[in-house]
Protein backbone atom coordinates (compact mmCIF):
# COMPACT_ATOMS: atom_id res chain seq x y z
CA UNK A 1 0.00 0.00 0.00
CA UNK A 2 2.97 2.43 1.22
CA UNK A 3 5.11 1.38 -2.12
CA UNK A 4 1.56 1.88 -4.36
CA UNK A 5 0.98 5.28 -2.79
CA UNK A 6 5.05 5.95 -3.59
CA UNK A 7 4.50 5.35 -6.83
CA UNK A 8 1.15 7.40 -7.90
CA UNK A 9 2.92 10.29 -6.03
CA UNK A 10 6.40 9.69 -8.43
CA UNK A 11 4.23 9.95 -11.02
CA UNK A 12 2.35 12.71 -10.45
CA UNK A 13 5.31 14.80 -9.70
CA UNK A 14 6.45 13.75 -13.12
CA UNK A 15 3.49 14.58 -14.94
CA UNK A 16 3.48 18.03 -13.23
CA UNK A 17 7.41 18.03 -13.67
CA UNK A 18 6.61 17.16 -17.38
CA UNK A 19 4.58 19.83 -18.10
CA UNK A 20 6.28 22.79 -16.49
CA UNK A 21 9.70 21.51 -17.98
CA UNK A 22 7.95 20.85 -21.47
CA UNK A 23 6.66 24.49 -21.31
CA UNK A 24 10.07 25.97 -20.77
CA UNK A 25 11.29 23.41 -23.05
CA UNK A 26 8.64 24.72 -25.79
CA UNK A 27 9.56 28.09 -24.98
CA UNK A 28 13.48 26.96 -25.74
CA UNK A 29 12.53 25.85 -29.52
CA UNK A 30 9.46 27.96 -30.48
CA UNK A 31 9.96 31.25 -29.07
CA UNK A 32 13.19 32.43 -27.83
CA UNK A 33 16.11 31.77 -25.14
CA UNK A 34 15.32 31.77 -21.88
CA UNK A 35 18.37 30.02 -20.47
CA UNK A 36 21.18 32.05 -18.70
CA UNK A 37 23.22 31.85 -21.34
CA UNK A 38 25.67 33.94 -23.49
CA UNK A 39 29.23 34.40 -25.30
CA UNK A 40 31.25 33.74 -22.83
CA UNK A 41 29.33 31.21 -20.75
CA UNK A 42 26.99 28.94 -23.07
CA UNK A 43 26.96 25.48 -21.42
CA UNK A 44 24.86 25.88 -18.68
CA UNK A 45 22.59 23.18 -16.45
CA UNK A 46 20.31 21.71 -18.94
CA UNK A 47 23.45 20.31 -20.44
CA UNK A 48 24.57 19.22 -17.16
CA UNK A 49 21.22 17.22 -16.56
CA UNK A 50 22.12 15.83 -19.60
CA UNK A 51 25.60 14.82 -18.35
CA UNK A 52 23.98 13.98 -15.21
CA UNK A 53 21.51 11.72 -16.37
CA UNK A 54 23.90 10.30 -19.17
CA UNK A 55 26.14 9.35 -16.91
CA UNK A 56 23.80 7.62 -14.60
CA UNK A 57 22.27 5.63 -17.18
CA UNK A 58 25.82 4.68 -18.21
CA UNK A 59 27.17 3.66 -14.45
CA UNK A 60 23.83 1.36 -14.61
CA UNK A 61 24.56 -0.69 -18.24
CA UNK A 62 27.94 -1.00 -16.91
CA UNK A 63 26.62 -2.94 -13.68
CA UNK A 64 24.36 -4.55 -15.68
CA UNK A 65 26.91 -5.79 -18.47
CA UNK A 66 29.47 -6.49 -16.57
CA UNK A 67 27.15 -8.23 -14.06
CA UNK A 68 25.75 -10.20 -16.86
CA UNK A 69 28.88 -11.16 -18.33
CA UNK A 70 30.52 -12.39 -15.02
CA UNK A 71 27.28 -14.50 -14.41
CA UNK A 72 27.06 -12.71 -11.36
CA UNK A 73 23.32 -14.19 -10.35
CA UNK A 74 21.82 -11.23 -8.45
CA UNK A 75 22.66 -8.93 -11.04
CA UNK A 76 21.36 -11.30 -13.73
CA UNK A 77 17.90 -11.15 -11.33
CA UNK A 78 17.43 -8.12 -11.90
CA UNK A 79 18.41 -7.45 -15.26
CA UNK A 80 15.17 -5.89 -16.67
CA UNK A 81 14.67 -3.58 -13.57
CA UNK A 82 18.18 -2.33 -14.62
CA UNK A 83 17.82 -2.25 -18.20
CA UNK A 84 14.54 0.01 -17.98
CA UNK A 85 16.04 2.35 -15.45
CA UNK A 86 19.28 2.79 -18.11
CA UNK A 87 17.09 3.15 -21.35
CA UNK A 88 14.77 5.11 -19.32
CA UNK A 89 17.75 7.83 -17.86
CA UNK A 90 19.38 7.98 -21.34
CA UNK A 91 15.93 8.78 -22.69
CA UNK A 92 15.68 11.74 -20.42
CA UNK A 93 19.19 12.99 -21.12
CA UNK A 94 18.47 12.98 -24.75
CA UNK A 95 14.69 15.32 -24.01
CA UNK A 96 17.40 17.64 -21.86
CA UNK A 97 19.90 18.12 -24.61
CA UNK A 98 17.36 18.30 -27.57
CA UNK A 99 16.81 21.50 -25.60
CA UNK A 100 20.16 22.82 -25.30
CA UNK A 101 20.53 22.32 -29.15
CA UNK A 102 17.69 24.21 -29.79
CA UNK A 103 15.41 21.80 -31.89
CA UNK A 104 15.28 17.58 -31.38
CA UNK A 105 16.74 17.26 -35.24
CA UNK A 106 20.36 18.67 -34.57
CA UNK A 107 20.73 15.58 -32.01
CA UNK A 108 19.35 13.02 -34.97
CA UNK A 109 21.46 15.50 -37.61
CA UNK A 110 24.79 14.96 -35.75
CA UNK A 111 25.09 11.43 -36.75
CA UNK A 112 24.92 11.97 -40.17
CA UNK A 113 27.57 14.29 -40.97
CA UNK A 114 30.75 12.85 -38.95
CA UNK A 115 33.87 14.35 -37.77
CA UNK A 116 36.01 12.08 -36.91
CA UNK A 117 38.11 14.26 -34.79
CA UNK A 118 35.61 15.99 -32.86
CA UNK A 119 34.97 14.40 -29.26
CA UNK A 120 30.97 15.89 -29.52
CA UNK A 121 30.50 13.69 -32.36
CA UNK A 122 31.47 10.62 -30.71
CA UNK A 123 29.72 11.74 -27.25
CA UNK A 124 26.91 11.91 -29.71
CA UNK A 125 26.88 8.84 -31.91
CA UNK A 126 27.84 6.40 -28.96
CA UNK A 127 25.51 7.50 -26.56
CA UNK A 128 23.10 6.81 -29.57
CA UNK A 129 24.46 3.09 -30.06
CA UNK A 130 23.90 2.78 -26.39
CA UNK A 131 20.35 3.50 -26.84
CA UNK A 132 19.65 1.33 -29.87
CA UNK A 133 21.71 -1.35 -28.14
CA UNK A 134 20.02 -0.95 -24.90
CA UNK A 135 16.66 -0.49 -26.79
CA UNK A 136 17.34 -4.14 -28.81
CA UNK A 137 18.29 -6.07 -25.30
CA UNK A 138 14.90 -4.41 -23.77
CA UNK A 139 12.69 -5.82 -26.92
CA UNK A 140 14.95 -9.21 -26.84
CA UNK A 141 14.05 -9.67 -22.86
CA UNK A 142 10.38 -8.18 -23.15
CA UNK A 143 9.92 -10.37 -25.70
CA UNK A 144 11.37 -13.53 -24.37
CA UNK A 145 13.46 -14.84 -27.03
CA UNK A 146 16.89 -15.97 -25.80
CA UNK A 147 18.93 -14.89 -28.91
CA UNK A 148 22.47 -16.60 -29.62
CA UNK A 149 24.04 -12.63 -30.03
CA UNK A 150 22.84 -12.13 -26.41
CA UNK A 151 26.38 -12.43 -25.48
CA UNK A 152 28.07 -10.41 -27.62
CA UNK A 153 25.05 -7.41 -27.51
CA UNK A 154 26.09 -7.13 -23.85
CA UNK A 155 29.39 -6.75 -24.72
CA UNK A 156 29.47 -4.42 -27.27
CA UNK A 157 26.62 -2.71 -24.55
CA UNK A 158 29.53 -2.53 -21.91
CA UNK A 159 32.75 -1.67 -24.68
CA UNK A 160 30.37 1.47 -25.86
CA UNK A 161 28.82 2.51 -22.20
CA UNK A 162 32.46 2.83 -21.20
CA UNK A 163 33.59 4.49 -24.23
CA UNK A 164 30.54 7.27 -24.00
CA UNK A 165 31.47 8.03 -20.88
CA UNK A 166 35.04 8.60 -21.09
CA UNK A 167 34.03 10.72 -24.17
CA UNK A 168 31.97 12.88 -22.35
CA UNK A 169 35.17 13.76 -19.85
CA UNK A 170 37.25 14.78 -23.00
CA UNK A 171 34.42 17.08 -24.24
CA UNK A 172 33.90 18.71 -21.20
CA UNK A 173 37.62 18.94 -20.14
CA UNK A 174 38.25 21.13 -22.61
CA UNK A 175 36.02 23.15 -20.60
CA UNK A 176 37.92 23.08 -17.57
CA UNK A 177 40.80 23.47 -18.97
CA UNK A 178 40.23 26.46 -21.20
CA UNK A 179 41.89 29.07 -18.83
CA UNK A 180 44.43 26.69 -17.11
CA UNK A 181 44.99 24.19 -20.18
CA UNK A 182 45.15 21.31 -18.04
CA UNK A 183 42.06 18.77 -17.44
CA UNK A 184 43.66 15.66 -18.96
CA UNK A 185 41.61 13.89 -15.94
CA UNK A 186 37.90 14.68 -17.14
CA UNK A 187 37.40 11.41 -18.49
CA UNK A 188 38.95 9.57 -15.51
CA UNK A 189 36.00 12.17 -13.42
CA UNK A 190 33.48 11.39 -15.46
CA UNK A 191 33.61 7.59 -16.08
CA UNK A 192 34.17 7.09 -11.69
CA UNK A 193 30.92 9.66 -11.74
CA UNK A 194 28.74 7.39 -14.16
CA UNK A 195 30.02 4.42 -11.76
CA UNK A 196 29.28 5.96 -8.46
CA UNK A 197 25.97 7.45 -9.58
CA UNK A 198 24.99 4.01 -11.12
CA UNK A 199 25.78 2.22 -8.19
CA UNK A 200 24.40 5.19 -5.94
CA UNK A 201 20.81 4.19 -7.17
CA UNK A 202 21.19 0.86 -8.24
CA UNK A 203 20.29 -0.82 -4.67
CA UNK A 204 16.91 1.14 -5.10
CA UNK A 205 16.22 -1.14 -8.21
CA UNK A 206 17.35 -4.24 -5.98
CA UNK A 207 15.73 -5.72 -3.66
CA UNK A 208 16.72 -5.74 0.08
CA UNK A 209 18.03 -9.17 0.38
CA UNK A 210 19.83 -8.70 -2.54
CA UNK A 211 21.80 -5.44 -2.12
CA UNK A 212 24.81 -7.47 -0.39
CA UNK A 213 26.51 -7.97 -3.60
CA UNK A 214 26.15 -3.89 -4.39
CA UNK A 215 28.17 -3.02 -1.05
CA UNK A 216 31.64 -3.87 -1.68
CA UNK A 217 31.86 -1.89 -5.55
CA UNK A 218 29.51 0.59 -4.18
CA UNK A 219 31.16 1.72 -1.18
CA UNK A 220 34.44 1.63 -3.27
CA UNK A 221 33.24 3.49 -6.00
CA UNK A 222 32.18 6.58 -3.72
CA UNK A 223 35.38 6.21 -1.60
CA UNK A 224 37.20 6.47 -4.79
CA UNK A 225 35.67 8.67 -5.95
CA UNK A 226 36.00 11.12 -2.72
CA UNK A 227 39.54 10.53 -2.94
CA UNK A 228 39.93 11.74 -6.34
CA UNK A 229 38.17 14.77 -5.70
CA UNK A 230 40.22 14.92 -2.62
CA UNK A 231 43.39 14.70 -4.73
CA UNK A 232 42.09 17.97 -7.13
CA UNK A 233 40.88 19.93 -4.26
CA UNK A 234 44.56 19.45 -2.64
CA UNK A 235 46.10 19.81 -6.09
CA UNK A 236 44.44 22.59 -6.95
CA UNK A 237 44.75 24.36 -3.69
CA UNK A 238 48.62 24.55 -4.43
CA UNK A 239 48.32 25.97 -7.52
CA UNK A 240 50.00 28.77 -8.64
CA UNK A 241 48.09 30.05 -11.65
CA UNK A 242 45.49 32.47 -10.06
CA UNK A 243 43.55 32.77 -12.96
CA UNK A 244 42.26 29.14 -13.04
CA UNK A 245 40.14 29.02 -9.99
CA UNK A 246 39.46 25.62 -8.25
CA UNK A 247 36.37 23.94 -9.46
CA UNK A 248 36.49 21.74 -7.20
CA UNK A 249 34.98 22.25 -3.15
CA UNK A 250 36.08 20.50 -0.08
CA UNK A 251 32.26 19.71 0.85
CA UNK A 252 32.05 17.70 -2.86
CA UNK A 253 34.40 14.75 -1.58
CA UNK A 254 32.94 15.08 2.31
CA UNK A 255 29.14 14.58 0.70
CA UNK A 256 30.28 11.48 -1.30
CA UNK A 257 31.91 9.95 2.23
CA UNK A 258 28.92 10.32 3.83
CA UNK A 259 26.72 8.60 1.73
CA UNK A 260 29.13 5.66 1.68
CA UNK A 261 28.63 5.39 4.83
CA UNK A 262 24.79 4.82 4.68
CA UNK A 263 25.08 2.69 1.79
CA UNK A 264 24.18 -0.69 3.45
CA UNK A 265 21.88 0.87 6.56
CA UNK A 266 20.07 3.47 4.11
CA UNK A 267 20.35 2.95 0.54
CA UNK A 268 17.58 6.10 -0.42
CA UNK A 269 19.26 8.57 1.96
CA UNK A 270 22.96 7.56 -0.09
CA UNK A 271 21.29 8.08 -2.84
CA UNK A 272 19.60 11.41 -1.93
CA UNK A 273 22.85 12.30 -0.34
CA UNK A 274 25.15 11.06 -3.91
CA UNK A 275 23.00 12.02 -6.53
CA UNK A 276 22.72 15.80 -5.97
CA UNK A 277 26.25 15.94 -4.93
CA UNK A 278 27.29 14.33 -8.27
CA UNK A 279 25.40 16.42 -10.35
CA UNK A 280 26.31 19.72 -8.46
CA UNK A 281 30.40 18.13 -9.09
CA UNK A 282 29.62 17.98 -12.99
CA UNK A 283 27.77 21.17 -12.94
CA UNK A 284 30.67 22.53 -11.30
CA UNK A 285 32.99 20.54 -13.69
CA UNK A 286 31.25 21.77 -16.89
CA UNK A 287 30.68 25.69 -15.46
CA UNK A 288 33.79 27.03 -13.87
CA UNK A 289 36.46 27.07 -17.17
CA UNK A 290 33.42 29.25 -18.88
CA UNK A 291 33.30 31.33 -16.13
CA UNK A 292 36.21 33.16 -17.20
CA UNK A 293 35.35 35.17 -20.38
CA UNK A 294 38.04 34.48 -23.46
CA UNK A 295 38.77 37.53 -26.61
CA UNK A 296 37.07 40.34 -27.55
CA UNK A 297 33.70 39.13 -25.24
CA UNK A 298 35.58 40.51 -22.10
CA UNK A 299 34.30 43.69 -23.32
CA UNK A 300 30.99 43.49 -23.43
CA UNK A 301 30.64 40.22 -20.78
CA UNK A 302 33.30 41.43 -18.46
CA UNK A 303 36.54 39.30 -17.65
CA UNK A 304 34.59 37.04 -15.27
CA UNK A 305 30.95 36.22 -14.59
CA UNK A 306 29.13 34.37 -12.25
CA UNK A 307 26.40 31.52 -12.43
CA UNK A 308 23.45 30.36 -11.01
CA UNK A 309 20.96 28.67 -13.03
CA UNK A 310 17.09 30.63 -13.81
CA UNK A 311 14.20 29.00 -13.65
CA UNK A 312 13.68 27.78 -17.41
CA UNK A 313 17.48 25.61 -16.58
CA UNK A 314 15.94 24.01 -13.49
CA UNK A 315 12.56 23.58 -15.36
CA UNK A 316 14.81 21.38 -18.49
CA UNK A 317 16.66 19.49 -15.01
CA UNK A 318 12.88 18.52 -13.63
CA UNK A 319 12.15 17.83 -17.68
CA UNK A 320 14.78 15.80 -18.28
CA UNK A 321 13.99 13.76 -14.53
CA UNK A 322 10.52 13.46 -15.21
CA UNK A 323 10.88 11.99 -18.78
CA UNK A 324 13.02 10.07 -17.80
CA UNK A 325 10.85 8.87 -14.54
CA UNK A 326 7.70 8.64 -16.75
CA UNK A 327 9.45 6.48 -19.32
CA UNK A 328 10.53 3.82 -16.38
CA UNK A 329 7.34 4.18 -15.27
CA UNK A 330 5.68 3.04 -18.40
CA UNK A 331 8.52 0.55 -19.64
CA UNK A 332 7.07 -1.52 -16.64
CA UNK A 333 3.42 -1.24 -17.47
CA UNK A 334 4.48 -2.54 -20.70
CA UNK A 335 6.34 -5.33 -18.94
CA UNK A 336 3.08 -6.35 -16.38
CA UNK A 337 0.77 -6.36 -19.72
CA UNK A 338 3.02 -8.43 -21.70
CA UNK A 339 2.94 -10.80 -18.32
CA UNK A 340 6.65 -10.04 -17.86
CA UNK A 341 7.68 -9.21 -14.38
CA UNK A 342 9.18 -5.74 -13.20
CA UNK A 343 11.42 -7.13 -10.99
CA UNK B 1 48.32 30.49 -51.08
CA UNK B 2 47.88 31.01 -47.62
CA UNK B 3 45.82 34.05 -46.86
CA UNK B 4 47.06 36.07 -43.78
CA UNK B 5 46.32 39.45 -42.33
CA UNK B 6 49.46 41.92 -40.69
CA UNK B 7 47.79 44.45 -38.26
CA UNK B 8 50.28 47.52 -37.02
CA UNK B 9 49.33 48.43 -33.63
CA UNK B 10 51.52 51.75 -34.25
CA UNK B 11 49.12 52.63 -36.86
CA UNK B 12 46.28 51.24 -35.47
CA UNK B 13 44.13 54.40 -33.75
CA UNK B 14 41.38 52.84 -32.56
CA UNK B 15 38.75 54.19 -33.85
CA UNK B 16 36.73 51.08 -35.04
CA UNK B 17 36.23 52.26 -38.11
CA UNK B 18 37.07 48.19 -39.12
CA UNK B 19 34.60 47.24 -36.72
CA UNK B 20 31.45 49.49 -38.35
CA UNK B 21 33.00 48.47 -42.37
CA UNK B 22 32.70 44.60 -40.94
CA UNK B 23 29.33 44.97 -39.54
CA UNK B 24 27.86 47.05 -42.52
CA UNK B 25 29.63 44.05 -45.54
CA UNK B 26 29.01 41.40 -43.45
CA UNK B 27 25.39 42.24 -41.82
CA UNK B 28 26.04 40.85 -38.38
CA UNK B 29 23.31 41.62 -35.68
CA UNK B 30 23.93 44.39 -33.47
CA UNK B 31 25.21 41.79 -30.83
CA UNK B 32 27.58 40.35 -32.88
CA UNK B 33 30.87 41.69 -34.23
CA UNK B 34 33.02 39.28 -36.31
CA UNK B 35 35.38 42.12 -36.17
CA UNK B 36 36.02 43.12 -32.35
CA UNK B 37 38.15 44.81 -30.36
CA UNK B 38 40.62 43.67 -27.30
CA UNK B 39 41.73 46.29 -24.37
CA UNK B 40 44.50 45.10 -22.57
CA UNK B 41 45.57 46.87 -19.59
CA UNK B 42 49.07 45.57 -17.76
CA UNK B 43 51.10 46.76 -15.32
CA UNK B 44 51.34 48.40 -12.00
CA UNK B 45 51.34 52.18 -11.25
CA UNK B 46 52.77 54.18 -12.62
CA UNK B 47 54.12 51.75 -15.55
CA UNK B 48 51.20 50.73 -16.79
CA UNK B 49 49.99 49.85 -20.24
CA UNK B 50 47.12 50.32 -21.88
CA UNK B 51 46.43 48.70 -25.47
CA UNK B 52 43.45 48.51 -28.01
CA UNK B 53 44.09 44.82 -29.57
CA UNK B 54 41.99 44.81 -32.60
CA UNK B 55 40.96 41.00 -32.96
CA UNK B 56 38.48 38.59 -35.71
CA UNK B 57 38.50 34.88 -36.74
CA UNK B 58 42.70 33.94 -36.97
CA UNK B 59 42.10 31.16 -39.73
CA UNK B 60 44.28 29.31 -37.53
CA UNK B 61 46.07 26.34 -39.83
CA UNK B 62 45.79 23.57 -36.79
CA UNK B 63 41.99 25.66 -36.09
CA UNK B 64 40.34 23.82 -32.79
CA UNK B 65 36.85 25.05 -34.00
CA UNK B 66 37.31 22.63 -36.81
CA UNK B 67 38.39 20.10 -34.77
CA UNK B 68 36.00 20.31 -32.39
CA UNK B 69 32.82 20.66 -34.84
CA UNK B 70 30.97 17.06 -35.02
CA UNK B 71 29.19 18.12 -38.31
CA UNK B 72 31.78 19.71 -40.31
CA UNK B 73 29.79 22.67 -40.04
CA UNK B 74 33.21 24.68 -39.26
CA UNK B 75 35.73 23.82 -42.35
CA UNK B 76 38.82 24.77 -43.70
CA UNK B 77 38.38 26.27 -47.09
CA UNK B 78 40.75 27.38 -50.29
CA UNK B 79 43.64 29.91 -49.21
CA UNK B 80 43.57 28.20 -45.67
CA UNK B 81 40.08 30.38 -44.44
CA UNK B 82 38.38 28.69 -41.95
CA UNK B 83 34.34 29.14 -42.66
CA UNK B 84 31.68 28.41 -41.60
CA UNK B 85 28.47 26.36 -43.33
CA UNK B 86 25.66 27.32 -41.52
CA UNK B 87 22.85 24.79 -42.88
CA UNK B 88 25.05 21.93 -41.36
CA UNK B 89 25.35 23.58 -37.69
CA UNK B 90 23.63 22.04 -34.93
CA UNK B 91 24.12 24.86 -32.40
CA UNK B 92 26.10 22.82 -30.36
CA UNK B 93 28.79 24.96 -29.43
CA UNK B 94 31.72 23.20 -29.67
CA UNK B 95 33.61 25.37 -31.99
CA UNK B 96 33.09 28.38 -29.48
CA UNK B 97 34.20 25.95 -26.14
CA UNK B 98 37.65 25.46 -28.51
CA UNK B 99 38.88 28.58 -29.71
CA UNK B 100 41.25 30.11 -27.88
CA UNK B 101 40.58 33.60 -28.83
CA UNK B 102 37.01 33.71 -27.86
CA UNK B 103 35.90 35.29 -31.82
CA UNK B 104 32.98 33.23 -32.46
CA UNK B 105 29.30 33.89 -31.91
CA UNK B 106 26.20 32.92 -31.35
CA UNK B 107 22.76 33.39 -32.67
CA UNK B 108 20.41 33.54 -29.39
CA UNK B 109 18.12 35.03 -30.95
CA UNK B 110 16.79 35.40 -34.77
CA UNK B 111 19.29 37.73 -35.98
CA UNK B 112 17.82 41.06 -36.55
CA UNK B 113 14.48 40.52 -35.24
CA UNK B 114 13.73 43.73 -34.13
CA UNK B 115 13.16 44.85 -37.98
CA UNK B 116 10.06 42.33 -37.83
CA UNK B 117 8.35 44.50 -35.13
CA UNK B 118 5.08 46.69 -35.99
CA UNK B 119 5.36 49.00 -33.53
CA UNK B 120 6.52 52.69 -34.65
CA UNK B 121 8.20 55.10 -31.71
CA UNK B 122 5.44 57.50 -32.37
CA UNK B 123 1.90 57.36 -34.19
CA UNK B 124 1.91 58.14 -37.65
CA UNK B 125 5.74 56.85 -38.04
CA UNK B 126 7.11 53.77 -40.11
CA UNK B 127 7.00 51.02 -37.75
CA UNK B 128 10.92 48.52 -38.43
CA UNK B 129 8.52 46.01 -40.14
CA UNK B 130 6.82 48.89 -42.52
CA UNK B 131 10.21 50.09 -43.37
CA UNK B 132 11.81 47.09 -43.84
CA UNK B 133 9.22 46.42 -46.58
CA UNK B 134 9.81 49.36 -48.06
CA UNK B 135 13.32 49.81 -48.44
CA UNK B 136 13.54 46.15 -49.38
CA UNK B 137 16.34 43.74 -47.68
CA UNK B 138 16.97 40.27 -46.47
CA UNK B 139 16.34 40.99 -42.80
CA UNK B 140 16.99 44.44 -42.71
CA UNK B 141 17.43 47.25 -45.14
CA UNK B 142 21.21 46.96 -43.73
CA UNK B 143 21.73 43.90 -45.68
CA UNK B 144 24.62 43.51 -48.45
CA UNK B 145 23.35 41.58 -51.25
CA UNK B 146 27.17 40.84 -52.02
CA UNK B 147 27.26 39.22 -49.05
CA UNK B 148 24.86 36.95 -50.22
CA UNK B 149 27.38 35.05 -53.08
CA UNK B 150 28.67 32.99 -49.92
CA UNK B 151 27.31 33.40 -46.99
CA UNK B 152 23.47 33.36 -46.03
CA UNK B 153 22.26 37.22 -45.79
CA UNK B 154 20.31 36.82 -43.09
CA UNK B 155 21.30 34.34 -40.53
CA UNK B 156 19.15 31.77 -38.36
CA UNK B 157 18.56 31.51 -34.99
CA UNK B 158 20.91 28.77 -33.09
CA UNK B 159 23.64 29.11 -35.22
CA UNK B 160 27.31 30.58 -34.65
CA UNK B 161 28.66 32.76 -36.97
CA UNK B 162 32.40 34.47 -37.35
CA UNK B 163 34.94 36.41 -39.55
CA UNK B 164 35.59 34.72 -42.90
CA UNK B 165 38.23 36.87 -44.36
CA UNK B 166 35.31 38.60 -46.50
CA UNK B 167 35.74 35.54 -48.45
CA UNK B 168 33.21 36.90 -51.06
CA UNK B 169 34.96 39.95 -51.71
CA UNK B 170 38.64 37.97 -51.24
CA UNK B 171 37.00 35.71 -54.97
CA UNK B 172 36.65 38.72 -57.05
CA UNK B 173 40.24 40.30 -56.08
CA UNK B 174 39.25 42.58 -53.31
CA UNK B 175 40.15 42.94 -49.69
CA UNK B 176 38.29 41.71 -46.84
CA UNK B 177 36.75 45.11 -46.09
CA UNK B 178 38.05 46.12 -42.99
CA UNK B 179 41.54 46.89 -44.50
CA UNK B 180 39.94 48.75 -46.92
CA UNK B 181 38.30 50.71 -44.26
CA UNK B 182 41.12 51.44 -41.94
CA UNK B 183 41.70 55.10 -42.23
CA UNK B 184 45.36 54.37 -41.25
CA UNK B 185 46.10 51.47 -43.07
CA UNK B 186 47.09 49.78 -40.34
CA UNK B 187 46.04 46.31 -41.51
CA UNK B 188 47.22 44.26 -44.54
CA UNK B 189 46.03 41.23 -46.42
CA UNK B 190 48.40 38.95 -48.85
CA UNK B 191 49.42 35.13 -49.15
CA UNK B 192 51.81 34.13 -46.18
CA UNK B 193 53.49 31.63 -49.11
CA UNK B 194 54.86 34.25 -50.70
CA UNK B 195 58.27 35.90 -49.21
CA UNK B 196 57.47 38.78 -51.57
CA UNK B 197 53.98 39.68 -50.47
CA UNK B 198 53.42 42.62 -48.22
CA UNK B 199 52.63 40.63 -45.63
CA UNK B 200 55.02 38.18 -45.54
CA UNK B 201 57.98 41.30 -45.21
CA UNK B 202 56.13 43.29 -42.68
CA UNK B 203 56.28 39.72 -40.56
CA UNK B 204 59.93 39.65 -41.27
CA UNK B 205 60.71 42.89 -40.49
CA UNK B 206 59.25 43.69 -37.32
CA UNK B 207 59.05 39.61 -36.15
CA UNK B 208 55.38 39.64 -36.26
CA UNK B 209 53.52 37.29 -33.74
CA UNK B 210 50.11 36.05 -33.82
CA UNK B 211 47.90 35.95 -30.40
CA UNK B 212 48.55 33.30 -27.84
CA UNK B 213 51.50 31.77 -30.05
CA UNK B 214 52.27 29.30 -27.31
CA UNK B 215 49.22 27.20 -28.26
CA UNK B 216 50.36 26.50 -32.01
CA UNK B 217 46.84 26.93 -33.33
CA UNK B 218 48.54 28.43 -36.77
CA UNK B 219 47.18 32.05 -36.18
CA UNK B 220 47.26 33.38 -39.39
CA UNK B 221 46.88 37.30 -38.26
CA UNK B 222 49.82 38.91 -37.07
CA UNK B 223 50.87 41.52 -35.16
CA UNK B 224 53.84 44.30 -35.37
CA UNK B 225 55.05 46.51 -33.22
CA UNK B 226 52.70 46.04 -30.22
CA UNK B 227 53.46 48.52 -27.60
CA UNK B 228 55.74 46.25 -25.55
CA UNK B 229 58.58 47.56 -23.68
CA UNK B 230 61.23 46.52 -26.65
CA UNK B 231 59.05 48.47 -29.04
CA UNK B 232 58.89 51.67 -27.46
Amino acid sequence: MKTANCNIMFLALSVAGLLFGGYFASMEWFVGPSYVANDGLFWTLPLVAYIFLALTSTGISILMTAGELLDNKAVKAHKLSLLTAALSLLIGAFAALATEMGSPFHVIWLLFSPNLSSPIWWMGTLYAVELLLLGFKYYLLLRGRPSNSEQWLTSAALCVAVAAALVLGSVFGTAVGRTGYQGADASVLTLLCALASGLSLAPLLFKEQAREVLLLPGRRLLAGLAVFLLTLYLYSARSTVLADIAWVQLWMPLLLLASMLVYKAKPAVSALIALPTLLLVELFFVIQGQLQVLGPKQTWLGAVQSYLPNTAEIAILIFGCSVAYLCFFLFNQLQVRLGGSSD
Amino acid sequence: MRYGMVIDQQKCVGCAGCVFACKAENHTPPEINWCDKLIVSSGQFPDVRFEYLSTMCNHCEDAPCVKGCPTQAMHKSEGGLTLHEQEKCIGCKACMENCPYGVISFNWQRPHQEWQENKGLAAGTFTPSAMLAEAGGEGSPLSNPERGSSYPIQRQRGVVEKCNFCDHRLKVGLNPVCVDACPSNARVVGDLDDPNSEVSKLIRKYDGKPLKPELGTGSKVFYIRRYTPENR
